[in-house]
């Protein structure tokens, strides 16, 4: 998981359901142990909703809620399945680096 | 205390984006109070906002009101730039003979001049209507507050004046005359006095359009005398860019450096870095008041 990019961080967050900003900052900090300020989320917000990645649901109260869209789910995958093979060759290499 | 102050550092995002996200981020500073690095986020968000081109919640944004937000941003950048411009030209008025005899600088100074003037002219052109307009509606709708946001430039001035003056007639009582070191006494807190000005001049065109709500007509002539003024503050900046390092490599000749120390040719690089700070934006809003002047 790439933790210093927060655009990669919320389209992972609203990829298990749809969150509003609170969510989306308590979600990412227990799943990358990253806390994301509120300028940084909302930038990345305003990022990926722009792009056609996320859109916003009906608000309630005073929280709106963010889910992915069909675009951004392939983005975040083709992005993870990037960074797998990065993960796995780099491990690979590791364990081959300690075994010789 | 946390929460209050992130929502004070909200106001420095744009108008728009505050339409757009205000609400939630408001919820969210609540829920969740930044610390430091947060509220640093926000500080570093509003400035992102500010320079990005684009974004879907530009988008939505009526024509007038782009326009109007687009004016307000060039007219304070070419504050910024009158401000550096003023000091350069103080701490330059001197330098007629070096600038005889390196053609580079004489050539600066007149771009820079000339950017003054299209600058001036392209504020006469798009700003004297609007301050009418206003000043109508003041009378009109008896508004004060729109009264006072038109005279708060005025008003800094005069402040600012008095302060000085203040400061000038009140030194011989303090110390028993003038001491040595009663310039750098004064110069302080009258280049604080004047930053202040300063940012009252830059900010209260966009106050006042916004309370006052001119007409698109209006609006869209000031956006055409901005690309004037745009072009204007470019014109600036390329002069400060020649001119500045051009002074600095001629100071190391002996007896071309002119008048001026080491001091205030490292200052006229501030002025430099000012106004090269104001292009950027200045460009950006440019391009959005034309958009939105065409559209």
């Amino acid at each position: 998981m790439d933790r210093s990019d927060p655009s990669l961080l919320v389209l992972a967050s609203l990829a298990g359901g749809e969150k509003h900003g609170y969510a989306m900052v308590a979600d990412i900090e227990e799943m990358a142990d990253v806390h994301l300020g509120p300028g940084t989320l909302y930038g990345a917000l305003a990022r990926l909703e722009s792009d056609g990645l996320i859109e916003a649901t009906e608000p309630s109260g005073r929280r709106r809620p963010y889910r992915i869209t069909a675009a951004g789910s392939q983005a975040l995958e083709r992005r993870l399945e990037a960074l797998s093979r990065v993960a796995e060759t780099g491990l690979t290499r590791l364990r081959a680096a300690e075994a010789t | 205390m946390r929460a209050r102050l992130g929502k004070i550092l909200l106001a420095l995002y744009p108008e728009p984006w505050r339409e757009r996200y205000g609400e939630e981020m408001r919820g969210l500073v609540e829920d969740d109070p930044p610390g430091a690095r947060g509220l640093a986020s926000l500080v570093t968000g509003a400035a992102g906002a500010h320079l990005r081109p684009g974004g879907s919640w530009r988008e939505g944004q009526p024509g007038a009101s782009s326009m109007r937000l687009s004016v307000g941003a060039l007219f304070a950048c070419w504050i910024l730039v009158s401000v550096a411009g003023s000091y350069f030209a103080k701490q330059t008025e001197h330098m007629g003979e070096v600038e005889y005899l390196h053609p580079l600088l004489r050539a600066a100074r007149d771009a820079i001049t000339v950017g003054a003037a299209i600058g001036a002219v392209a504020v006469a052109i798009g700003g004297l209507p609007l301050v009418a307009q206003a000043s109508a509606a003041a009378v009109r709708r008896r508004d004060r507050r729109l009264g006072l946001l038109l005279l708060s430039p005025a008003i800094a001035g005069l402040l600012l004046v008095a302060l000085g003056a203040g400061l000038v007639a009140g030194a011989p009582a303090r110390h028993g005359g003038f001491p040595a070191g009663f310039v750098l006494e004064l110069i302080v807190p009258v280049s604080l006095g004047a930053l202040a000005c300063a940012l009252v001049g830059a900010l209260a065109p966009k106050a006042v359009m916004r309370r006052a709500a001119p007409p698109e007509r209006l609006l869209r002539l000031a956006s055409w005398a901005g690309q004037a003024l745009a072009l204007a503050i470019v014109l600036v900046a390329v002069g400060l860019l020649i001119y500045v390092p051009v002074l600095w490599s001629a100071s190391r000749v002996p007896a071309a450096g002119g008048p001026l120390g080491v001091g205030a040719k490292a200052s006229l690089w501030l002025a430099l870095a000012a106004v090269l700070l104001a292009s950027g934006p200045a460009l950006i809003a440019a391009a959005r008041a034309r958009r939105a002047a065409l559209a």
